[in-house]
């Protein structure tokens, strides 16, 4: 279980309803931790942007679209991928709620003959260090939210708030 | 009245009483809706379109007689509630009763009519407060679209309890508003990162709310929890005031 690095970038699938009416930020609700996500010990869902080295990044973010639309059925138009840069994210979180150790780590999802409806992810990983009622840190992450990917390939930028904000 | 006005405003109607649905039933209780709406005085149809009292009442006839009647109160009732709102609650109210009075008397009414009368009752109940809550019904219906589009969970009670929220505290500003993955509907007023107010309506009548504000010197305030409707503490709400 390799932590992804700081300097790289994981994606997450957020429902069009979590996102503003501006387009501007997404509620820390889609960061919501379940209960499956700290039983099964592989956290909240994410994908690795650069575990897919071979592809530049929009052929990864449409890779990782693909993926997802495979595993989920209700994926619709108005659903994003919000971008988050991993170190950005850890020392936001760290700074507004010291001593919070915020940790993403790779949980690649392989074939299993056994198992078709298994869909395959190699660039899946997870966020770990905190718990499910803990919405201070859901709504921090969400603030460190870099961007929104459309399904078409668009990207939104957000405005990241300096360390004073 | 220029042919697009009235096309426009034939489109309102089709859209008339969602709750209603397209059952004989249904026809009939929208019917006896019109007919109320012509005989109260003091009904105005919205005067940028100008159909009288009469033509509306004829043409609410004939669209709800057709077959394939698609009917959506809260948009209609969202566009009359520009004139006059206390009424457009009332009608509102009104279909809800007579459909689930009616139903429960002949056969069991379907979840998703119901479904529609609650939400058709909460678009009212949120327009009927003025521009801001008109604003606010346009949202929750959007979301509500969103939620059905992607057969995603859309809990009305949830919707139901905003709408009461909204309703019982005066002076709010309007907040913004997201649909929850587990359905529920999150108000959110917003200053800056460090201060801001979230507020998630739950089925059961509890706030799960967010309040980041400031502390003594630079410190922030952050508190997450429950709390019940009726206890939410004013100094949380001030940030929605300012």
């Amino acid at each position: 279980m390799a932590d992804v690095p700081d300097h790289d970038h994981i994606l997450r699938l957020v429902s069009g309803g979590t996102i503003d009416e501006d387009r501007k930020s997404v509620n820390g609700t889609a960061f919501r931790m379940r209960d499956r996500d700290v039983q099964s010990g592989t956290g909240l869902s994410v994908n690795w942007i650069e575990h897919l080295a071979e592809l530049t990044k929009s052929e990864a973010v449409a890779e990782i679209w693909s993926v997802q639309k495979r595993k989920l059925s209700g994926i619709r138009a108005r659903h994003c991928l919000a971008e988050l840069n991993v170190g950005k994210m850890r020392a936001y979180v760290a700074a507004k709620e010291v001593n919070r150790d915020l940790e993403v780590h790779h949980h690649p999802i392989q074939a299993d003959d056994s198992k078709p409806e298994v869909v395959p992810d190699s660039s899946h990983a997870g966020i770990h260090g905190y718990m499910p009622e803990e919405d201070i840190i859901c709504t921090l992450i969400a603030q460190a939210v870099d961007g929104l990917h459309d399904q078409s390939g668009g990207y939104e930028q957000f405005f990241f708030p300096d360390a004073t904000d | 009245m220029s042919y697009s006005s009235q096309s426009h405003w034939n489109s309102d109607l089709v859209k008339f009483g969602s709750v209603i649905g397209s059952t004989a039933s249904g026809r009939f209780l929208a019917a006896e809706v019109a007919q109320e709406a012509f005989d109260r005085p003091q009904f105005i149809p919205p005067s940028r379109i100008g159909f009288s009292d009469h033509l509306l009442f004829n043409e609410s006839m004939n669209i709800f007689a057709s077959e394939d009647c698609e009917v959506d109160a809260g948009s209609w009732l969202a566009q009359i509630s520009m004139q006059s709102s206390s009424f457009a609650a009332e009608i509102a109210r009104r279909i809800g009763r007579n459909v689930i009075t009616r139903r429960t008397l002949t056969e069991q009414p379907v979840r998703a009519e119901i479904d529609d009368v609650r939400r058709s009752r909460v678009l009212a109940d949120l327009v009927s407060t003025g521009v801001q809550g008109l604003a606010l019904s346009n949202r929750l219906r959007d979301l509500v679209e969103i939620a059905e589009d992607s057969d995603e969970p859309f809990l009305m009670a949830s919707a139901e309890n905003f709408a009461k929220f909204w309703r019982r505290i005066s002076g709010l500003r309007r907040p913004s508003l997201i649909l929850t993955p587990d359905g529920t509907l999150r108000a959110i007023w917003k200053k800056s990162n460090n201060h801001l107010l979230e507020l998630e309506f739950l089925s059961d009548n509890r706030l799960r709310y967010v309040f980041f504000g400031p502390s003594r010197g630079a410190h922030v305030d952050r508190e997450a929890g429950y709390v019940d409707v009726s206890t939410i503490v004013e100094t949380r709400l001030s940030i929605a005031r300012e």
